[in-house]
Protein backbone atom coordinates (compact mmCIF):
# COMPACT_ATOMS: atom_id res chain seq x y z
CA UNK A 1 0.00 0.00 0.00
CA UNK A 2 1.77 3.08 -1.18
CA UNK A 3 0.63 5.02 1.63
CA UNK A 4 2.09 2.76 4.46
CA UNK A 5 5.28 2.77 2.88
CA UNK A 6 5.44 6.37 2.54
CA UNK A 7 4.38 6.75 5.92
CA UNK A 8 7.25 4.29 6.86
CA UNK A 9 9.93 6.11 4.85
CA UNK A 10 9.01 9.76 6.09
CA UNK A 11 9.33 8.22 10.20
CA UNK A 12 13.02 7.92 8.64
CA UNK A 13 13.02 11.18 6.84
CA UNK A 14 16.00 14.00 7.94
CA UNK A 15 15.26 17.17 7.77
CA UNK A 16 17.81 17.83 4.70
CA UNK A 17 16.30 14.95 3.21
CA UNK A 18 13.90 14.19 -0.04
CA UNK A 19 11.45 11.06 -0.32
CA UNK A 20 10.89 10.28 -4.18
CA UNK A 21 7.64 7.65 -3.92
CA UNK A 22 7.07 6.32 -7.66
CA UNK A 23 3.40 5.15 -8.20
CA UNK A 24 1.37 3.05 -10.85
CA UNK A 25 -1.69 4.65 -10.35
CA UNK A 26 -3.35 8.12 -10.56
CA UNK A 27 -5.81 7.49 -7.99
CA UNK A 28 -2.84 6.33 -5.54
CA UNK A 29 -0.69 9.44 -6.45
CA UNK A 30 -4.06 11.95 -5.52
CA UNK A 31 -4.55 9.99 -2.09
CA UNK A 32 -0.83 10.69 -1.11
CA UNK A 33 -0.91 14.13 -2.16
CA UNK A 34 -4.24 14.55 -0.56
CA UNK A 35 -2.64 12.70 2.76
CA UNK A 36 0.36 14.62 2.45
CA UNK A 37 -1.79 18.11 2.38
CA UNK A 38 -4.05 16.72 5.45
CA UNK A 39 -1.31 16.58 7.27
CA UNK A 40 0.45 19.95 6.73
CA UNK A 41 3.54 18.54 4.24
CA UNK A 42 4.97 19.82 1.57
CA UNK A 43 5.09 17.38 -2.31
CA UNK A 44 5.28 18.01 -5.63
CA UNK A 45 4.09 15.03 -8.36
CA UNK A 46 5.38 14.50 -11.62
CA UNK A 47 4.33 11.57 -13.91
CA UNK A 48 7.06 10.01 -16.10
CA UNK A 49 5.88 7.97 -18.52
CA UNK A 50 3.56 5.25 -17.05
CA UNK A 51 4.83 5.82 -13.28
CA UNK A 52 4.18 8.55 -11.26
CA UNK A 53 6.60 10.77 -8.98
CA UNK A 54 5.88 12.13 -5.66
CA UNK A 55 8.73 14.49 -4.39
CA UNK A 56 8.45 15.04 -0.35
CA UNK A 57 10.59 16.84 1.96
CA UNK A 58 9.84 18.12 5.61
CA UNK A 59 11.37 21.07 5.54
CA UNK A 60 9.61 21.53 2.08
CA UNK A 61 12.98 22.30 0.34
CA UNK A 62 12.69 19.50 -2.44
CA UNK A 63 16.41 19.78 -4.09
CA UNK A 64 18.00 17.71 -7.14
CA UNK A 65 18.14 14.26 -5.42
CA UNK A 66 21.64 13.40 -5.73
CA UNK A 67 22.60 10.61 -3.16
CA UNK A 68 19.51 8.22 -3.94
CA UNK A 69 18.99 4.87 -1.32
CA UNK A 70 15.67 2.89 -2.68
CA UNK A 71 13.32 2.28 0.84
CA UNK A 72 11.47 -0.33 -1.09
CA UNK A 73 11.00 -2.02 -4.20
CA UNK A 74 8.57 -1.11 -6.64
CA UNK A 75 6.16 -3.55 -7.92
CA UNK A 76 6.60 -4.05 -11.56
CA UNK A 77 3.79 -3.54 -14.22
CA UNK A 78 3.44 -7.46 -15.73
CA UNK A 79 1.21 -8.02 -18.18
CA UNK A 80 -0.13 -10.75 -18.17
CA UNK A 81 -0.46 -11.87 -21.99
CA UNK A 82 2.57 -11.15 -22.53
CA UNK A 83 4.96 -14.32 -22.88
CA UNK A 84 8.99 -14.66 -24.32
CA UNK A 85 9.83 -16.95 -25.53
CA UNK A 86 14.08 -18.03 -26.01
CA UNK A 87 13.95 -21.22 -28.14
CA UNK A 88 18.07 -20.53 -29.03
CA UNK A 89 20.61 -18.78 -27.05
CA UNK A 90 20.81 -16.42 -29.93
CA UNK A 91 18.95 -13.90 -31.87
CA UNK A 92 18.63 -14.54 -35.68
CA UNK A 93 20.97 -16.30 -38.18
CA UNK A 94 24.14 -15.13 -39.84
CA UNK A 95 26.89 -14.14 -37.54
CA UNK A 96 26.64 -16.41 -33.99
CA UNK A 97 28.68 -13.63 -31.76
CA UNK A 98 26.38 -11.01 -32.97
CA UNK A 99 23.10 -13.43 -32.15
CA UNK A 100 24.44 -13.41 -28.87
CA UNK A 101 25.14 -10.05 -28.09
CA UNK A 102 21.78 -9.52 -29.73
CA UNK A 103 20.06 -11.97 -26.98
CA UNK A 104 21.47 -10.02 -24.16
CA UNK A 105 20.67 -6.80 -25.71
CA UNK A 106 17.14 -8.19 -26.05
CA UNK A 107 16.98 -9.07 -22.45
CA UNK A 108 18.57 -5.93 -21.27
CA UNK A 109 15.78 -3.89 -23.25
CA UNK A 110 12.73 -6.12 -21.90
CA UNK A 111 14.33 -5.04 -18.36
CA UNK A 112 14.01 -1.41 -19.18
CA UNK A 113 10.41 -1.09 -21.44
CA UNK A 114 7.55 -0.05 -19.12
CA UNK A 115 5.60 -3.29 -19.64
CA UNK A 116 6.94 -6.20 -18.13
CA UNK A 117 6.50 -10.01 -19.84
CA UNK A 118 4.47 -12.35 -17.43
CA UNK A 119 6.78 -14.84 -18.32
CA UNK A 120 10.14 -15.57 -20.31
CA UNK A 121 10.56 -19.35 -21.36
CA UNK A 122 14.01 -20.85 -22.42
CA UNK A 123 14.15 -24.11 -24.50
CA UNK A 124 17.02 -25.91 -26.64
CA UNK A 125 19.96 -24.01 -26.37
CA UNK A 126 17.95 -21.07 -24.89
CA UNK A 127 18.67 -22.50 -21.63
CA UNK A 128 22.37 -21.13 -22.00
CA UNK A 129 20.93 -17.17 -21.21
CA UNK A 130 19.89 -19.02 -17.64
CA UNK A 131 22.94 -21.20 -16.77
CA UNK A 132 25.67 -19.94 -14.46
CA UNK A 133 27.90 -17.62 -16.12
CA UNK A 134 25.60 -16.65 -18.42
CA UNK A 135 26.54 -12.81 -19.52
CA UNK A 136 22.41 -11.53 -19.45
CA UNK A 137 21.65 -12.90 -16.01
CA UNK A 138 22.30 -9.88 -14.68
CA UNK A 139 19.08 -8.87 -16.50
CA UNK A 140 17.48 -11.94 -15.96
CA UNK A 141 17.29 -11.62 -11.75
CA UNK A 142 16.57 -7.91 -11.89
CA UNK A 143 13.33 -9.16 -14.08
CA UNK A 144 12.59 -12.08 -11.60
CA UNK A 145 12.38 -9.81 -8.61
CA UNK A 146 10.24 -7.28 -10.45
CA UNK A 147 7.71 -10.27 -10.89
CA UNK A 148 8.29 -11.95 -14.80
CA UNK A 149 8.78 -15.50 -13.86
CA UNK A 150 11.69 -17.34 -15.72
CA UNK A 151 10.96 -21.11 -16.63
CA UNK A 152 13.17 -23.48 -18.08
CA UNK A 153 12.49 -26.65 -20.04
CA UNK A 154 13.41 -29.43 -17.94
CA UNK A 155 14.42 -32.01 -20.70
CA UNK A 156 16.81 -29.33 -22.39
CA UNK A 157 18.68 -29.28 -18.88
CA UNK A 158 18.68 -32.81 -18.16
CA UNK A 159 19.73 -33.34 -22.31
CA UNK A 160 22.49 -30.93 -21.56
CA UNK A 161 23.08 -32.01 -18.49
CA UNK A 162 23.05 -29.01 -16.85
CA UNK A 163 19.83 -29.01 -14.39
CA UNK A 164 22.37 -28.38 -11.43
CA UNK A 165 23.56 -25.10 -12.95
CA UNK A 166 20.45 -23.35 -13.44
CA UNK A 167 20.99 -19.81 -11.95
CA UNK A 168 17.95 -18.42 -11.98
CA UNK A 169 14.18 -19.16 -12.15
CA UNK A 170 13.05 -22.90 -12.08
CA UNK A 171 12.34 -25.61 -13.83
CA UNK A 172 9.19 -26.47 -15.95
CA UNK A 173 7.77 -29.14 -17.98
CA UNK A 174 6.29 -28.74 -21.70
CA UNK A 175 2.41 -28.81 -19.97
CA UNK A 176 3.09 -25.58 -18.48
CA UNK A 177 5.20 -24.24 -21.67
CA UNK A 178 2.10 -25.63 -23.83
CA UNK A 179 -0.71 -23.73 -20.77
CA UNK A 180 1.65 -20.31 -21.06
CA UNK A 181 1.91 -19.70 -24.67
CA UNK A 182 -2.03 -20.75 -25.01
CA UNK A 183 -3.39 -18.21 -22.38
CA UNK A 184 -0.58 -15.44 -23.39
CA UNK A 185 -2.77 -12.89 -25.53
CA UNK A 186 0.80 -12.17 -27.13
CA UNK A 187 3.93 -14.37 -27.73
CA UNK A 188 7.12 -13.24 -28.29
CA UNK A 189 9.58 -15.57 -30.23
CA UNK A 190 12.95 -15.30 -30.08
CA UNK B 1 3.21 -28.11 -12.41
CA UNK B 2 5.19 -26.32 -9.89
CA UNK B 3 4.69 -26.43 -6.17
CA UNK B 4 5.96 -23.37 -5.16
CA UNK B 5 4.19 -21.60 -2.02
CA UNK B 6 2.40 -19.01 -3.92
CA UNK B 7 2.45 -14.68 -3.15
CA UNK B 8 -0.74 -13.83 -1.71
CA UNK B 9 -1.23 -11.97 -4.92
CA UNK B 10 -0.90 -14.41 -7.33
CA UNK B 11 -3.86 -15.79 -9.17
CA UNK B 12 -4.33 -19.08 -9.95
CA UNK B 13 -4.70 -19.55 -14.13
CA UNK B 14 -6.66 -22.51 -13.95
CA UNK B 15 -8.95 -24.98 -12.53
CA UNK B 16 -6.39 -28.08 -13.09
CA UNK B 17 -3.58 -25.84 -11.47
CA UNK B 18 -6.34 -24.80 -8.24
CA UNK B 19 -7.03 -28.65 -7.65
CA UNK B 20 -3.48 -29.40 -7.71
CA UNK B 21 -2.59 -27.49 -5.08
CA UNK B 22 -3.71 -27.87 -1.86
CA UNK B 23 -3.38 -24.26 -0.55
CA UNK B 24 -7.05 -23.03 -0.35
CA UNK B 25 -7.81 -20.22 -2.30
CA UNK B 26 -7.91 -16.48 -0.59
CA UNK B 27 -10.94 -15.05 -2.15
CA UNK B 28 -9.37 -11.43 -1.58
CA UNK B 29 -6.64 -12.00 -3.55
CA UNK B 30 -9.20 -11.98 -6.54
CA UNK B 31 -9.79 -8.06 -6.82
CA UNK B 32 -8.41 -5.13 -5.63
CA UNK B 33 -11.28 -2.95 -3.78
CA UNK B 34 -14.22 -5.66 -2.67
CA UNK B 35 -17.32 -5.43 -0.44
CA UNK B 36 -18.74 -1.93 -0.49
CA UNK B 37 -15.26 -0.09 -1.09
CA UNK B 38 -16.21 -1.44 -4.59
CA UNK B 39 -18.88 1.05 -5.08
CA UNK B 40 -18.74 3.60 -7.63
CA UNK B 41 -18.26 7.18 -5.85
CA UNK B 42 -21.30 8.93 -4.94
CA UNK B 43 -20.76 12.07 -6.66
CA UNK B 44 -20.13 9.91 -10.00
CA UNK B 45 -23.04 8.26 -9.58
CA UNK B 46 -25.24 11.69 -8.94
CA UNK B 47 -23.67 12.39 -12.56
CA UNK B 48 -24.93 9.29 -14.35
CA UNK B 49 -28.56 9.74 -12.62
CA UNK B 50 -28.56 13.44 -13.18
CA UNK B 51 -30.74 13.30 -16.54
CA UNK B 52 -32.63 10.94 -16.35
CA UNK B 53 -36.55 11.32 -16.42
CA UNK B 54 -38.07 11.13 -12.96
CA UNK B 55 -40.89 8.86 -12.76
CA UNK B 56 -43.68 9.18 -10.23
CA UNK B 57 -46.11 6.85 -8.99
CA UNK B 58 -49.15 7.19 -5.97
CA UNK B 59 -47.87 3.93 -4.89
CA UNK B 60 -44.38 4.62 -4.81
CA UNK B 61 -43.79 5.81 -0.99
CA UNK B 62 -40.51 5.56 -0.98
CA UNK B 63 -38.33 6.34 -4.25
CA UNK B 64 -34.46 7.06 -5.12
CA UNK B 65 -35.14 10.72 -4.62
CA UNK B 66 -34.03 10.79 -1.09
CA UNK B 67 -30.85 8.63 -2.14
CA UNK B 68 -32.44 5.74 0.44
CA UNK B 69 -31.50 2.19 1.30
CA UNK B 70 -34.61 0.59 -0.78
CA UNK B 71 -37.65 1.91 -2.55
CA UNK B 72 -40.52 1.37 -0.81
CA UNK B 73 -44.34 0.39 -2.72
CA UNK B 74 -47.43 0.53 -1.19
CA UNK B 75 -49.72 -2.38 -1.69
CA UNK B 76 -52.16 -1.48 0.90
CA UNK B 77 -53.07 1.23 3.64
CA UNK B 78 -51.52 -1.38 5.97
CA UNK B 79 -48.95 -3.29 3.85
CA UNK B 80 -45.77 -1.77 1.64
CA UNK B 81 -43.18 -3.74 0.08
CA UNK B 82 -39.32 -3.12 0.67
CA UNK B 83 -37.04 -3.64 -2.66
CA UNK B 84 -33.58 -3.51 -2.90
CA UNK B 85 -30.61 -4.72 -3.65
CA UNK B 86 -26.45 -5.22 -2.90
CA UNK B 87 -23.88 -7.53 -4.71
CA UNK B 88 -20.06 -6.44 -4.47
CA UNK B 89 -16.85 -9.13 -5.13
CA UNK B 90 -15.18 -10.58 -2.08
CA UNK B 91 -14.74 -8.49 1.19
CA UNK B 92 -13.00 -11.27 2.55
CA UNK B 93 -11.13 -14.53 2.22
CA UNK B 94 -13.25 -17.38 2.78
CA UNK B 95 -16.02 -17.94 0.60
CA UNK B 96 -18.86 -19.18 3.00
CA UNK B 97 -17.76 -15.90 5.15
CA UNK B 98 -18.67 -14.30 1.70
CA UNK B 99 -21.93 -15.13 1.28
CA UNK B 100 -23.33 -14.18 4.69
CA UNK B 101 -21.69 -10.83 4.52
CA UNK B 102 -22.80 -10.22 1.10
CA UNK B 103 -26.44 -11.37 2.17
CA UNK B 104 -26.12 -9.43 5.60
CA UNK B 105 -25.29 -6.40 3.47
CA UNK B 106 -28.16 -6.99 1.12
CA UNK B 107 -30.62 -7.68 3.96
CA UNK B 108 -29.73 -4.47 5.95
CA UNK B 109 -31.70 -2.07 3.23
CA UNK B 110 -34.77 -3.80 4.41
CA UNK B 111 -33.69 -3.33 7.79
CA UNK B 112 -32.86 0.32 7.50
CA UNK B 113 -36.31 1.17 5.96
CA UNK B 114 -37.61 -0.15 9.16
CA UNK B 115 -38.74 -3.35 7.43
CA UNK B 116 -39.05 -7.25 7.80
CA UNK B 117 -38.10 -9.63 5.09
CA UNK B 118 -39.75 -12.12 2.79
CA UNK B 119 -37.85 -13.27 0.14
CA UNK B 120 -34.87 -12.90 -2.07
CA UNK B 121 -33.04 -13.96 -5.30
CA UNK B 122 -29.20 -14.59 -5.56
CA UNK B 123 -27.58 -12.23 -7.47
CA UNK B 124 -23.98 -13.73 -8.54
CA UNK B 125 -21.11 -13.95 -10.75
CA UNK B 126 -18.81 -16.63 -10.85
CA UNK B 127 -15.39 -17.23 -12.96
CA UNK B 128 -15.61 -20.34 -14.91
CA UNK B 129 -12.12 -20.99 -13.56
CA UNK B 130 -12.76 -21.58 -10.13
CA UNK B 131 -13.79 -24.80 -8.68
CA UNK B 132 -17.56 -24.98 -8.31
CA UNK B 133 -17.06 -26.14 -4.63
CA UNK B 134 -16.18 -22.18 -3.66
CA UNK B 135 -19.70 -21.21 -6.19
CA UNK B 136 -21.29 -23.77 -3.49
CA UNK B 137 -19.93 -22.00 -0.49
CA UNK B 138 -20.87 -18.79 -1.19
CA UNK B 139 -24.64 -19.93 -1.85
CA UNK B 140 -23.99 -22.11 1.13
CA UNK B 141 -23.32 -19.10 2.88
CA UNK B 142 -25.93 -16.51 1.66
CA UNK B 143 -28.55 -19.09 2.13
CA UNK B 144 -27.96 -19.31 5.89
CA UNK B 145 -27.98 -15.43 6.51
CA UNK B 146 -31.55 -15.30 4.46
CA UNK B 147 -32.56 -17.59 6.62
CA UNK B 148 -31.14 -16.25 9.61
CA UNK B 149 -33.05 -13.65 8.69
CA UNK B 150 -36.28 -15.16 8.49
CA UNK B 151 -36.62 -15.05 4.90
CA UNK B 152 -36.15 -17.20 1.72
CA UNK B 153 -33.85 -16.91 -1.27
CA UNK B 154 -36.61 -18.46 -4.06
CA UNK B 155 -34.05 -18.10 -6.94
CA UNK B 156 -31.47 -16.15 -8.41
CA UNK B 157 -29.47 -15.23 -11.66
CA UNK B 158 -25.51 -16.54 -12.49
CA UNK B 159 -23.13 -14.91 -14.78
CA UNK B 160 -19.53 -15.70 -15.99
CA UNK B 161 -17.58 -13.13 -14.64
CA UNK B 162 -13.32 -12.58 -14.00
CA UNK B 163 -14.28 -12.19 -10.15
CA UNK B 164 -16.71 -13.73 -7.77
CA UNK B 165 -19.68 -11.51 -7.10
CA UNK B 166 -22.40 -12.12 -4.51
CA UNK B 167 -25.31 -10.02 -3.64
CA UNK B 168 -29.36 -10.21 -3.46
CA UNK B 169 -32.33 -9.01 -4.78
CA UNK B 170 -34.49 -8.37 -1.52
CA UNK B 171 -38.02 -8.21 -1.17
CA UNK B 172 -39.11 -7.03 2.67
CA UNK B 173 -42.57 -5.89 4.32
CA UNK B 174 -42.69 -2.62 6.17
CA UNK B 175 -46.30 -1.09 7.76
CA UNK B 176 -46.44 2.06 5.34
CA UNK B 177 -46.75 3.75 9.27
CA UNK B 178 -43.82 2.53 10.27
CA UNK B 179 -41.30 3.49 7.31
CA UNK B 180 -37.93 4.64 8.64
CA UNK B 181 -36.40 6.40 6.11
CA UNK B 182 -33.06 9.44 5.30
CA UNK B 183 -35.81 11.99 5.44
CA UNK B 184 -36.87 11.55 9.02
CA UNK B 185 -34.06 12.89 10.94
CA UNK B 186 -35.66 15.88 13.23
CA UNK B 187 -33.65 18.68 14.71
CA UNK B 188 -33.71 17.72 18.77
CA UNK B 189 -32.60 14.00 17.76
CA UNK B 190 -30.40 12.09 19.37
CA UNK B 191 -28.14 9.97 16.56
CA UNK B 192 -27.55 6.37 17.58
CA UNK B 193 -24.74 4.22 15.94
CA UNK B 194 -25.80 0.26 16.24
CA UNK B 195 -22.18 -1.21 15.29
CA UNK B 196 -18.42 -0.14 15.65
CA UNK B 197 -17.12 0.76 12.21
CA UNK B 198 -13.69 0.38 10.70
CA UNK B 199 -14.33 -2.56 8.46
CA UNK B 200 -12.97 -0.73 5.59
CA UNK B 201 -9.52 -0.56 6.96
CA UNK B 202 -9.10 -4.02 8.66
CA UNK B 203 -10.24 -5.98 4.89
CA UNK B 204 -7.61 -3.45 3.78
CA UNK B 205 -4.77 -4.71 6.42
CA UNK B 206 -5.51 -7.66 5.73
CA UNK B 207 -4.97 -7.61 2.57
CA UNK B 208 -1.57 -6.25 3.00
CA UNK B 209 -0.65 -8.75 5.86
CA UNK B 210 -1.10 -6.13 8.93
CA UNK B 211 -4.30 -7.39 10.48
CA UNK B 212 -3.98 -9.76 13.11
CA UNK B 213 -6.41 -13.07 13.27
CA UNK B 214 -8.20 -11.56 15.88
CA UNK B 215 -8.28 -8.52 14.39
CA UNK B 216 -9.63 -9.86 11.25
CA UNK B 217 -12.15 -12.55 12.68
CA UNK B 218 -13.62 -8.96 14.73
CA UNK B 219 -14.62 -7.72 10.94
CA UNK B 220 -15.80 -10.81 10.32
CA UNK B 221 -18.14 -11.08 13.29
CA UNK B 222 -19.59 -7.35 12.95
CA UNK B 223 -19.78 -7.46 8.43
CA UNK B 224 -22.14 -11.23 9.51
CA UNK B 225 -24.20 -9.49 12.07
CA UNK B 226 -27.67 -9.02 10.71
CA UNK B 227 -29.63 -5.40 11.33
CA UNK B 228 -32.30 -7.17 12.16
CA UNK B 229 -32.56 -7.07 16.01
CA UNK B 230 -32.04 -3.15 15.23
CA UNK B 231 -35.15 -2.87 13.01
CA UNK B 232 -37.27 -4.28 15.40
CA UNK B 233 -35.84 -2.09 18.01
CA UNK B 234 -36.77 0.90 15.78
CA UNK B 235 -40.32 -0.33 14.62
CA UNK B 236 -41.20 -0.62 18.39
CA UNK B 237 -40.25 2.80 18.85
CA UNK B 238 -41.68 4.32 15.51
CA UNK B 239 -38.28 5.58 14.39
CA UNK B 240 -38.74 7.95 11.31
CA UNK B 241 -35.21 8.74 10.48
CA UNK B 242 -32.54 6.15 9.90
CA UNK B 243 -29.97 4.77 7.36
CA UNK B 244 -27.33 2.14 7.23
CA UNK B 245 -23.71 2.57 7.07
CA UNK B 246 -22.41 1.04 4.27
CA UNK B 247 -19.89 2.23 1.24
CA UNK B 248 -20.21 5.92 1.62
CA UNK B 249 -19.03 5.74 5.21
CA UNK B 250 -20.54 7.16 8.64
CA UNK B 251 -19.76 10.99 6.87
CA UNK B 252 -21.25 9.61 3.73
CA UNK B 253 -24.42 8.34 5.01
CA UNK B 254 -24.89 11.04 8.13
CA UNK B 255 -24.77 13.32 5.03
CA UNK B 256 -26.97 12.03 3.12
CA UNK B 257 -29.42 11.80 5.78
CA UNK B 258 -28.84 15.46 6.99
CA UNK B 259 -29.48 16.41 3.79
CA UNK B 260 -32.52 14.34 3.20
CA UNK B 261 -34.32 15.43 6.44
CA UNK B 262 -32.97 18.99 6.17
CA UNK B 263 -31.29 19.07 9.46
CA UNK B 264 -27.50 19.19 10.27
CA UNK B 265 -25.66 16.84 12.42
CA UNK B 266 -23.26 16.76 15.10
CA UNK B 267 -20.91 13.91 15.26
CA UNK B 268 -18.39 13.09 18.27
CA UNK B 269 -15.87 11.18 17.24
CA UNK B 270 -14.71 10.74 20.54
CA UNK B 271 -17.92 8.81 21.27
CA UNK B 272 -18.36 6.34 17.93
CA UNK B 273 -17.56 3.19 18.53
CA UNK B 274 -14.58 1.64 16.65
CA UNK B 275 -13.23 -1.79 16.43
CA UNK B 276 -10.07 -2.51 18.34
CA UNK B 277 -6.69 -1.99 16.45
CA UNK B 278 -8.37 0.60 13.42
CA UNK B 279 -6.99 3.66 14.94
CA UNK B 280 -3.24 2.13 14.91
CA UNK B 281 -3.94 0.68 11.57
CA UNK B 282 -4.88 4.50 10.27
CA UNK B 283 -2.06 6.10 11.92
CA UNK B 284 0.39 3.51 9.97
CA UNK B 285 -1.10 4.78 7.10
CA UNK B 286 -3.63 1.92 6.26
CA UNK B 287 -6.04 4.15 4.67
CA UNK B 288 -8.22 2.77 1.91
CA UNK B 289 -8.99 4.69 -1.67
CA UNK B 290 -12.71 4.31 -0.62
CA UNK B 291 -11.93 6.36 2.65
CA UNK B 292 -10.42 9.35 0.46
CA UNK B 293 -13.16 9.40 -2.40
CA UNK B 294 -15.76 9.71 0.45
CA UNK B 295 -14.01 12.25 2.11
CA UNK B 296 -14.26 14.06 -1.80
CA UNK B 297 -17.61 13.78 -1.62
CA UNK B 298 -18.51 14.86 1.40
CA UNK B 299 -16.56 17.70 2.64
CA UNK B 300 -17.77 20.32 0.65
CA UNK B 301 -20.87 19.86 2.65
CA UNK B 302 -19.82 19.25 6.28
CA UNK B 303 -17.18 21.02 8.86
CA UNK B 304 -14.33 19.00 10.42
CA UNK B 305 -13.44 20.73 14.17
CA UNK B 306 -9.70 22.07 13.19
CA UNK B 307 -8.67 20.14 16.60
CA UNK B 308 -10.09 16.99 15.15
CA UNK B 309 -7.00 14.59 14.76
CA UNK B 310 -6.78 13.47 11.19
CA UNK B 311 -7.43 9.45 11.88
CA UNK B 312 -10.49 10.48 13.32
CA UNK B 313 -11.24 12.29 10.21
CA UNK B 314 -10.19 9.29 8.02
CA UNK B 315 -12.06 6.12 10.66
CA UNK B 316 -15.63 8.71 10.06
CA UNK B 317 -14.89 8.51 5.96
CA UNK B 318 -13.75 4.73 6.02
CA UNK B 319 -16.42 2.48 3.96
CA UNK B 320 -18.28 0.01 5.29
CA UNK B 321 -19.43 -3.20 4.43
CA UNK B 322 -22.78 -4.35 6.21
CA UNK B 323 -22.42 -1.70 8.68
CA UNK B 324 -24.91 -0.77 11.38
CA UNK B 325 -28.04 1.41 11.79
CA UNK B 326 -27.44 5.15 12.38
CA UNK B 327 -30.78 5.76 14.10
CA UNK B 328 -32.46 9.22 14.52
CA UNK B 329 -34.07 9.20 17.91
CA UNK B 330 -36.43 11.24 19.79
CA UNK B 331 -33.94 12.62 22.90
CA UNK B 332 -36.43 11.45 25.35
CA UNK B 333 -36.65 8.17 24.54
CA UNK B 334 -32.73 7.99 24.00
CA UNK B 335 -31.56 6.44 26.74
CA UNK B 336 -34.37 3.71 26.49
CA UNK B 337 -33.84 3.09 22.94
CA UNK B 338 -30.15 2.59 23.26
CA UNK B 339 -30.71 0.12 26.10
CA UNK B 340 -32.90 -2.12 23.91
CA UNK B 341 -30.38 -1.76 21.05
CA UNK B 342 -27.72 -3.33 23.72
CA UNK B 343 -29.93 -5.84 24.85
CA UNK B 344 -31.07 -6.48 21.24
CA UNK B 345 -27.44 -8.08 20.91
CA UNK B 346 -25.61 -4.66 19.63
CA UNK B 347 -23.32 -4.06 22.65
CA UNK B 348 -21.52 -1.32 21.08
CA UNK B 349 -24.54 0.78 20.42
CA UNK B 350 -23.79 3.98 21.54
CA UNK B 351 -25.06 7.74 21.00
CA UNK B 352 -22.63 9.31 18.66
CA UNK B 353 -24.47 12.69 18.18
CA UNK B 354 -27.48 14.74 17.69
CA UNK B 355 -29.52 16.49 15.12
CA UNK B 356 -29.99 20.39 15.05
CA UNK B 357 -31.92 22.81 12.81
CA UNK B 358 -29.93 23.56 9.63
CA UNK B 359 -27.26 25.58 9.34
CA UNK B 360 -24.80 26.58 6.58
CA UNK B 361 -23.07 22.82 7.17
CA UNK B 362 -25.13 20.00 6.39
CA UNK B 363 -22.51 18.05 8.86
CA UNK B 364 -20.15 18.91 11.92
CA UNK B 365 -17.91 16.47 13.38
CA UNK B 366 -15.61 17.17 16.39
Amino acid sequence: MPLIETKKAMKELGQDESLKVVLDSETSVQNVMRYLKDNGISAEQQKKGNEFEVLVNISGQIGELTEVDPFCETPAQVDKSYVVVFAKDRIGEGDNELGLVLAGSMLNTIKEYDVLPQKIIFLNSGINLVLKGAPALVHLTELEKRGVEIITCGTCLNYFEKADQLAVGRVTNMYEILDSILKAGKVVNL
Amino acid sequence: MTSEPKTHNSKPTSKSELQTSNLPLDLLSLVDQGGCSAKLSASELARALADLPKITNANVLVDIESHDDAGVYKIRDDYALVLTTDFFPPVCSDPYDFGQIAAANALSDVYAMGGEVLTALNIVMFPTTLPLEILKEILHGAQDKVAEAGGVIVGGHTIANDVPVSGLSVTGWVHPDKIATNTGAKPGDVLILTKQIGTGVIISAKRNDLADDSTYQSALKTMKHLNKNAAEVMRKYDIKGATDITGFGLIGHALKMAQGSGVTMKINTAKVPVMDKVLELIEMGCIPGAAFRNLEFAEKDCHFDPALDYNHKMLVADAQTSGGMLISAPAKKAEQILADLIGAGYPFAAMIGEVGKKSDKSVYVY
